[in-house]
């Protein structure tokens, strides 16, 4: 993993004491709000509906005990006992006091975390395949890559105002578990003869209008993507919109001229602005970063970590259910990488206290050299477990409720944080995805239903990324009351694809109902088990969900109160 | 002015003839609080209600000045009812703002310590 050096942590420490006196300033009343809300959001501050909300952001999802435990610490420290993994592999602190924050951020870059550029109109965090040098079909690792264009693009003027945030993924498999195509710019790295090639995806967005990235490029040689990225940003920074918000972002000028005309301009920066220096720079840094990436050792007998594993999920059913759904092969032989689904139904999704980071903290250490990951799903993985302690970890994941065999089930329910904290939000998303998630755990459907990815939106906005579930929920107000809208068929993998609305929004009351008819259906017409629910929308087409949507439901009350 | 990713507050309370309150968050640790004769307070029943535009008015006055004077952010108007005594937020968003998030009640709060009346969700 990364580990900074003196230069950043110097150069983090300076950005603390900036911002502390900033804070002190604005304290003393001689900053005035306008001027200090930009200053506190462009380190990660933002005004929530009941307080000040920290986010941090967590670089491409990679995570070292240490700095989990420094997270915990910031939680019962400074905040209510509790953290909030988004949906961008970030960490959010909902209740951080504004005279707080600069001990938080202090105690933070102790730890080689930062909030910089956790939000306005600059790069965020550069997200990416969870399974990064762990998965046996990756062909290039990504986090090297990921970490040089972070280093690149942070604290760039020249990307510092742009015309409206811009998110970036980049993986190195064809399965795509980072979402690539609902990005600003999505980057996947494969291998051509020994040699790094770059496909390039441009335009891709959820939000208000929801588009999937296109093809700019599709075997750009790797090391030219400093130059390649940086005259997408110029063009971006030149012929963006900043005279509307609901068009500024990237995908809408993708939209707007087109691809083959977005991809000639860019072309032509790039051809005009190639700096040959910033191409060997990237090369050399590149080399550096990539050292602190290597393997870590894993000198086992692969052949008895298999059957020790083989025998313990004999020995077990409840832990062979969980090896079945939520740990997946490694790269390394004799070794699993395993999925903490922070999704126990009726949990808040994402949600994690100060204890379960300790104790997920310790056991990184014990068992997977000390990493972690998150997820864009809201989850943490343990990537590198010796098949033979497998078990071990699962009894103590267990015995702190972090064992819920659910990893890409119904249960397994991604939501943003939705009208309970949100000054965007519409609706309350998490109500929604506990009653659904506890409905679905009484009926003991997660297993029937197989692979089925739900997510839950409280807005527009879509952090709950709402348009790519295989079932999609967007909570809306209307006329007062919150309602909810049902999206089928989207796709957040290779597979990438939008979901298609059914009809008109429904009351909090029906929501839930609905969906589990919707569920009912497909249970009784699939073609068999394994015909996954987004397949079966494929096939039968979202029409024929349509009607079950929207069927009467009887328990409906006279009233609705909220 | 605000910034994109934390717009004004939607102008729920401006409709002429209704009751409203003033709700803003306290500068130094963006908790909610609410204006009352004897400043800014935690607690929704302590709010002032202003009933009419004029009320309104000053109401709104009172809560810019201390903005102004960094005693809090974001000040805004919110339409309520008045039920037994307590400002009721007409508005779910107000009403979850008086209360905290609904999914963890233990973090909850009390809208009318003294008096035990409820804000209905």
């Amino acid at each position: 993993m990364y580990r900074y050096d003196a230069h950043d942590r110097e150069l983090v420490r300076a950005r603390v004491r900036q911002f502390a006196d900033q804070v002190r300033r604005r304290l003393e009343g001689r900053l005035d709000e306008e001027t200090f809300r930009r200053l506190r959001l462009l380190n990660g501050l933002y005004l929530q509906l009941h307080a000040y909300m920290l986010r941090v952001p967590i670089p491409y999802g990679t995570l070292r005990a240490d700095q989990l435990r420094t997270l915990a610490e910031v939680a019962e420290r400074f905040d209510r006992g509790y953290a909030h993994v988004t949906t961008r592999q970030n960490v959010q602190f909902h209740w951080i006091r504004l005279v707080d924050a600069p001990a938080v951020l202090e105690r933070l870059a102790e730890a080689d975390l930062a909030p910089i550029q956790a939000c306005g109109n600059s790069i965020r965090n550069i997200t990416s395949d969870p399974f990064a040098g762990v998965a046996p079909d990756e062909e290039v690792d990504p986090r090297p890559w990921c970490e040089l264009l972070r280093q690149f693009l942070t604290l760039d003027p020249e990307v510092h105002f742009l015309p409206r945030k811009f998110k970036m993924a980049v993986i190195g498999a064809r399965r795509d578990r980072a979402m690539i195509r609902a990005h600003d710019i999505g980057i996947r790295l494969w291998r051509d003869d020994g040699r790094v090639r770059a496909e390039v995806l441009a335009g891709g967005g959820l939000g208000r209008t929801p588009m999937l990235g296109q093809r700019l490029r599709e075997d750009l040689p790797a090391e030219e993507l400093l130059p390649y990225v940086r005259a997408i940003l110029r063009t971006y920074n030149r012929f963006g919109r900043r005279d509307h918000l609901y068009r500024s972002r990237l995908k809408i000028l993708v939209h707007d001229l087109g691809i083959e005309r977005f991809r000639a301009v860019v072309e032509a920066e790039y051809a005009a602005g190639r700096d040959p220096e910033l191409v060997d720079l990237g090369r050399r840094e590149l080399a550096r970063i990539a050292r602190h990436f290597a393997s870590p050792a894993h000198a086992v007998d692969a052949a008895a970590e298999e059957a020790r594993l083989a025998a313990d999920r004999r020995h077990d059913s409840a832990f062979d259910a969980f090896v079945a759904t939520n740990v997946l092969r490694h790269r390394h032989p004799g070794h699993r990488a395993v999925v903490v689904t922070l999704k126990r139904p009726g949990a808040v999704p994402g949600d994690l206290d100060a204890a379960a980071m300790r104790l997920l903290a310790d056991l990184a250490e014990r068992h997977s050299f000390g990493e972690i990951r998150t997820t864009h799903e809201q989850d943490l993985v343990l990537p590198h477990v010796r098949a033979g302690a497998l078990r071990a970890l699962w009894a103590e994941l267990a015995a702190a409720g972090l064992a819920t065999p659910n990893w890409r089930r119904a249960t397994d329910l991604v939501s943003c944080p939705g009208l309970d904290y949100c000054q965007l939000a519409t609706a309350r998303s998490i109500p929604v995805a506990q009653e659904l998630a506890r409905a679905l755990a009484a009926r003991g459907l997660d297993r029937e239903l197989g692979e089925l990815a739900i997510r839950i939106s409280g807005c527009i906005n879509a952090c709950g990324q709402h348009h790519v579930g295989h079932i999609g929920v967007l909570g809306l107000e209307k006329r007062g009351r919150e309602a909810y809208q049902i999206t089928v068929g989207g796709s957040d993998a290779e597979d990438a694809a939008l979901g298609t609305v059914l009809g008109p929004a429904l009351s909090r009351e029906e929501i839930v109902p609905a969906l589990l008819r919707m569920l009912d259906l497909y249970r009784a017409r699939r073609r068999d088990p394994r015909e996954r629910f987004l397949d079966f929308v494929r096939r039968v087409g979202p029409a024929a969900l349509r009607e079950v949507i929207h069927a009467p439901t009887p328990a409906r009350p006279a009233r609705d109160p909220a | 002015m605000t910034h994109k990713d934390e717009p004004a507050a939607r102008p729920g309370g401006r409709r002429a003839g209704t009751a409203r309150i003033a709700v803003a968050h306290r500068l130094t640790d963006g908790r909610v609080v609410y204006l009352a004769a004897s400043g800014w307070r935690e607690s929704l029943a302590e709010a002032t209600v202003a009933h009419g535009d004029p009320e309104a008015e000053a109401l709104a006055a009172r809560a810019a000045r201390d903005a102004a004077a960094g005693l809090v952010v974001d000040p805004t108007l919110v339409e309520v009812t008045v039920d037994h005594g307590l400002p009721v937020p007409v508005r779910l968003r107000e009403r979850i703002r008086a209360l905290g998030p609904t999914v963890h009640p233990e973090l909850q709060r009390d809208p009318d310590p003294r008096g035990g009346r409820r804000v209905p969700l």
